[in-house]
């Protein structure tokens, strides 16, 4: 299964089929007895149309038969990203589309069997339906959208815990299926217990469910198909209210006005700063960048610009939010995740082999890696060592690499020091220009007016 | 001014029925059952089978009148073209 850094991932809890992730292969087994139905599914002009927009990954089939397995192949999404390291706007986006597209299917004839935020990906900013397997016929005589509980645990009450408790979204990691309503319904108060959208999220449900003992199948019900469909459709318009209820507005943090509040650059150096990178992307034109805490996505998005598609890493999420919504709105190949270089996203699930570390996923993946504002962190904050900063940006880039120096009479340097100067007395540019070139060759050098040094690196 | 869908005497029993539905989940609030093993999901089906019944109501009920109001427009005597209409 998933070891080291071999890229191979595989799923299995879907009794319908199974998907293999292998290099740039992406290949989906169907058992025999739903081939019929994803056949017929892939042939249908919804699935045309929504793969041709985009909103549904583009599928191809490798081989069927009668009383076949299935075999199709997908073309692997460009960074596959989880949902505990996407932004909150992102969430939103992931629900909106999980909600459309079954909104869709119902006068088709389709449904989802099931919703989670892990049927998405996102392929730079845009949201994509990956899962097949979710679509199923339709009973027409049932106005229930079964799924709607998974929805509800997976989608609306981390979106709610965020909003009203505060709970991070990154927290989802540990809890594959989701929130109950009894997670959140002991830290809400009284009154807010009984406001909307939580009386029917949290509080119903909650009660509804305690009084419910034993092993009572759970009720169904059977209308006329003229009535149960647009019942149905009445049920989802109720979804999609309560999930805008739960979109949470931006929020600033002490990082997201940080592009235009940071006291220690001018201007005219962020300016220098920008046609920096601006002038190394049009003469490298690389085809994909990862850039490493990325803020507000302002380097991003010139990389975006020169024809690159980027990943960005931040710790913070608001300003991942905003990096994300201005990608999405100009949409642009940007792909911003609350994701931390320090303490990289582990690998989770069954004998930790359901999904891919941030750095199995990352290594050797772009063109040109991006360190902007971000090394002194990592060497005064999480206290790497220089070499091994050196070595893991050489071991995710496939050529370049632009870093940003900040030395020590640097304001943020001093911040970041907290008096810890004689333990980090060694840390100069002559230090890091020794550690980096070991794996890279100095092709630009440029220094600011503040003192902040740039530097375009190609790898040896 | 825009035409309203639902006679305001339905819409009051619509409004009835929820706040039943409510006083019957606040009765519930007061009791405190052991949670270790309740059955994850069932509220929402139970609330999404109330609002299902609560709308198919309301839509079969319209549904019921337009039906009447159309037949009762019509002529007593089915017109040629509608014979031709209803042909399966």
């Amino acid at each position: 299964m998933n070891q080291g850094t071999s890229q191979e991932i595989a799923t299995f809890r879907d009794p319908a089929g199974s998907l293999r992730m292998d290099g740039e292969h992406v290949v989906r087994t169907v058992h025999p007895r739903y081939a019929g139905e994803s056949l017929r599914f892939l042939e249908s002009d919804l699935a045309r149309r929504w793969t041709a927009e985009g909103h549904l990954v583009a599928t191809q089939v490798v081989s069927s038969g009668q009383d076949q397995a299935l075999v199709l192949e997908h073309p692997r999404v460009f960074f596959p990203s989880y949902p505990w390291e996407w932004t909150p706007g992102q969430w939103v986006a992931a629900a909106e589309l999980t909600l459309e597209f079954c909104r869709q299917l119902l006068p088709q004839g389709w449904i989802l069997k099931d919703a989670t935020p892990l049927n998405i990906l996102f392929d730079g900013s845009r949201p994509v339906f990956v899962d097949l397997l979710s679509i199923e016929r339709r009973d027409p005589g049932n106005p229930l959208w079964l799924a709607y509980g998974q929805f509800a645990r997976t989608f609306l009450l981390p979106l709610a815990a965020y909003k009203y408790l505060g709970w991070p979204l990154a927290a989802t990691l540990n809890r594959r299926d989701g929130y109950e309503p009894a997670d959140l319904y002991p830290y809400l108060s009284r009154f807010r217990r009984w406001t909307a959208p939580l009386r029917s999220l949290v509080t119903l449900p909650f009660l509804l469910e305690t009084r419910k003992r034993g092993s009572a199948p759970l009720p169904k019900l059977k209308q006329e198909p003229e009535i149960a469909t647009p019942v149905l459709e009445r049920n989802f318009r109720g979804f999609a209210k309560t999930l805008l209820a739960l979109a949470a507005k931006e929020r600033d943090s002490r990082w997201s006005e940080y592009q235009t509040a940071a006291d220690h650059y001018s201007e005219l150096e962020r300016q220098h700063k920008q046609e920096f990178v601006d002038r190394a992307m049009r003469m490298l034109r690389p085809g994909s960048v990862l850039d490493i805490g990325g803020n507000t996505g302002q380097y991003s998005r010139i990389a975006a610009s020169a024809g690159a598609r980027v990943v960005a890493w931040d710790t913070d999420v608001a300003s991942s939010d905003r990096s994300w919504r201005e990608a999405r709105k100009a949409d642009q190949s940007i792909l911003p995740l609350v994701a931390d270089v320090a303490r990289p996203t582990p690998a989770v699930g069954w004998r930790n082999a359901e999904s891919l570390t941030l750095l199995e996923r990352a290594h050797k993946r772009f063109d040109c890696v991006m360190m902007l504002g971000i090394l002194h962190h990592l060497l005064l904050a999480d206290q790497i060592p220089m070499a091994d900063v050196a070595m893991l940006l050489s071991s995710l880039t496939r050529r370049w690499s632009i870093v940003e120096w900040v030395p020590k009479t640097d304001v943020r340097y001093i911040d970041l020091c907290r008096g810890r100067d004689e333990l980090y007395a060694h840390l100069d540019e002559d230090l890091f220009v020794a550690q980096f070139t070991r794996h890279f060759t100095i092709l630009m050098r440029e220094q600011l007016t503040n003192g902040r040094v740039l530097f375009l690196f190609e790898k040896k | 001014m825009k035409k309203p869908c639902f006679s305001p005497r339905l819409l009051q029993s619509c409004f009835f029925l929820l706040g039943v539905l409510q006083i019957a989940a606040l009765l519930v609030a007061f009791e405190r059952p052991a949670q270790a093993y309740v059955d994850p999901g069932s509220g929402f089906v139970f609330l999404q089978v109330a609002g299902s019944m609560c709308a198919g109501a309301i839509y079969y009920l319209r549904h019921r009148v337009r039906r009447m109001l159309s037949s009762l427009r019509r002529s007593p005597v089915s017109s040629p073209a509608e014979v031709i209409e209803n042909q399966p």
